[in-house]
């Protein structure tokens, strides 16, 4: 049964924090931190769970699969679930020291633990609908929190990131219902049960495109990623590095799981298609960041080149470029919400997400400049940090699989993508402040210590990363073994 | 009348995209509106709509009894999407006031 929690407990906190609206801040304040640390918990102890026993496969209602709605855990669904929850926690205990954009609010409070509750849904969702119902949850949350404070940049980028993802949503459903009326079933398990039993004269093609379709505009790979970038650097900062972190990530994990299901030994197309996509995300996402000089859009062009690093893992599709691209997940989400966080600290004290106008902050905060060194390198992927491990046995993947323009490429993009850093770097803080703004009477604003604390924990976690290497490529392993070995999938949840 | 209701599935589609891909900030909702009910009515036609179709869940090579029963299980999805499609639009019709307001705006290629 505990693999209901991550869905109940953000549930019961959404209202309990809303409950306490009328109490005083502490109170408030303390709802929400416990809330996010009993998720974490929970995320841990599934994790647990699953690595000693296996899958774990809950029926909601007792109504056994395929009717029922089925809950399933497995080791890459527990990694997911810590991973975010854990991101989650740190962006919270962040957000409560953010003074700007009146976040300290019961609505915002709640809002975080819909989203919450809607990421977890779909990681443990083991039916195709249940799963589509999990993203709206998601979705409706991100909405809200995206216009947060509505001011006029932030609600163009509303309507598009809006738009963009309610399109994707009718795509998913779509195919959805053309998978329906082929196969007779949503439940994943029960679905990769008859594909695998009528060969290939039940042709799928159609629906897994439609919904392959919804969830790459999700995630926000090429050539459905304009939405991302146009719309990620507007809400206030804590709400940027969350959804850069996690959301783009739910996309990415759907993908992965649902081709894992429908693959079909010999299938191509896919692979070759993904292989395609992976190569034109990362370059296509880097060569538009290089151009960036306002620091959240620069980042956010980032997600999307390193969305084609994971991508890449799901068309090679070997247990190494599997296991791969989900140890780059989880070195990318932390690291990715630390830049953000890191950007929202140099703007705290400088003043401005503008790089040409920023400066001096080696001098000023050494202690900052040092935080952001460790991430960026670890996003570049410099060794022994924590984006060197995954890109490492990405190539190794391509190499082994011959495919040799796109390891090739990945190459490329993790120079460029080194060449942005260094420009951040160069300008916000190797380079001092410019003469023309001091001369406006500029001075270092202060950082709250509870910011620069967060931004601490994800670095921590970042080098922890590289210490607990051998354990978490381990575990990686194993999530991607269930991955490929849709058998036991099936007899998990299905006892055939 | 699976022809029919494919025609008219098609046509609600060509509608909504039309509707999205206009200027207009009012015909979004429009548009989304027509896909989400292009969308109910394809998951609709899912079910099998001639009077001795079989239900879809069956295992593979069962047959169930010819009582001119309706697959109900694509009606349930229907269900769940229409309250879903209804609490979007629901909030798409607020950010869609609330941007007007602030921005003063109905056209969306003037948002800056």
């Amino acid at each position: 049964m505990i693999v209901f929690a991550p869905i109940i407990i953000p549930l019961l906190f959404i209202i309990l924090s809303l409950s306490v609206a009328k109490a005083s801040k502490k109170v408030q304040q303390t709802v929400f931190l416990s809330g996010n640390i009993i998720t974490i918990g929970v995320a841990i102890s599934i994790l647990t769970t699953v690595l000693k026993e296996g899958i774990i496969v809950a029926q909601a209602g007792a109504w056994e699969a395929p009717f029922g709605i089925t809950i399933v855990a497995d080791t890459f669904s527990a990694i997911m679930l810590t991973l975010t929850s854990i991101t989650v926690a740190v962006v919270s205990l962040y957000s409560l020291a953010w003074r700007e954009n009146n976040l300290n609010t019961p609505v915002f409070y709640a809002l975080i633990f819909g989203l919450q509750m809607g990421m977890n849904g779909a990681f443990v969702a083991g039916d195709l609908f249940n799963m589509y119902v999990w993203f709206e949850v998601m979705l409706l949350s991100s909405f809200v929190l995206i216009s947060y404070g509505s001011d006029k940049k932030q609600l163009k980028g509303t309507l598009k990131y809006v738009s963009m993802n309610l399109v994707s949503s009718f795509f998913f459903v779509a195919g959805i219902a053309l998978l329906y009326g082929k196969t007779g079933t949503l439940n994943m398990a029960d679905l990769a049960y008859r594909v695998r039993e009528m060969g290939p004269e039940l042709d799928i093609f159609a629906p897994s495109a439609l919904i392959l379709m919804g969830f790459a505009i999700k995630s926000a790979i090429f050539p459905f990623f304009f939405w991302l970038p146009d719309s990620y650097h507007t809400p206030p900062l804590p709400i940027s590095a969350l959804f850069s972190g996690t959301l783009t990530k739910v996309g990415v994990y759907s993908m992965i799981r649902f081709y894992a299901l429908i693959h079909v030994p010999g299938d191509s197309f896919f692979t070759q298609m993904f292989l395609f996509i992976a190569s034109t995300t990362m370059i296509s996402g880097v060569l538009m960041a290089t151009s960036q000089f306002e620091v959240r859009r620069l980042l956010s062009f980032h997600i999307v080149s390193q969305i084609g690093y994971m991508i890449l893992g799901l068309g090679l599709f070997t247990k190494l470029a599997l296991t791969g691209a989900i140890f780059y997940i989880i070195g990318h989400c932390i690291v990715k919400t630390n830049l953000f966080l890191l950007s929202g600290i140099a703007y705290k004290i400088t003043g401005t997400f503008d790089l040409k106008k920023s400066g001096g902050l080696m001098k000023h905060k050494p202690f900052i400049a040092v935080l952001f060194f460790i991430s960026a390198m670890a996003l570049v992927g410099i060794p022994p940090l924590s984006g060197f491990f995954g890109k490492f046995m990405l190539l190794k993947a391509g190499v082994e699989s011959q495919e040799f323009i796109h390891v090739a490429s990945a190459l490329f993009v993790s120079f460029l993508t080194l060449f942005s850093m260094v420009k951040i770097w160069n300008e916000s803080y190797a380079k001092p402040i410019p003469e023309e703004i001091i001369n406006q009477g500029f001075k270092f604003g202060k950082a709250p210590k509870q910011l620069i604390a967060s931004s601490v924990l994800l670095v921590l976690i970042t080098i922890s990363l590289t210490v607990g290497s051998k354990f978490i490529i381990d575990t990686c392993a194993t999530a991607a073994d269930q991955l490929l070995n849709v058998d036991a999938y099936i007899n998990a949840v299905l006892h055939i | 009348m699976e022809l029919i209701l494919a025609i008219v599935v098609a046509v609600l589609y060509t509608v909504g995209v039309y509707f999205l891909l206009r200027r207009s900030m009012v015909r979004i909702i429009f548009g989304v509106l027509f896909l989400g009910n292009a969308t109910n009515l394809l998951i609709f036609m899912s079910s099998g709509l001639t009077p001795d179709a079989q239900p879809s869940f069956l295992n593979i090579g069962a047959e169930a009894s010819k009582q001119g029963l309706a697959d109900p299980l694509p009606q349930a999805l229907i269900l769940t999407a229409i309250v879903i499609s209804f609490g979007i639009v629901a909030f798409l019709l607020t950010l869609l006031r609330k941007t007007h307001e602030v921005t003063g705006e109905n056209d969306l290629d003037q948002l800056k």
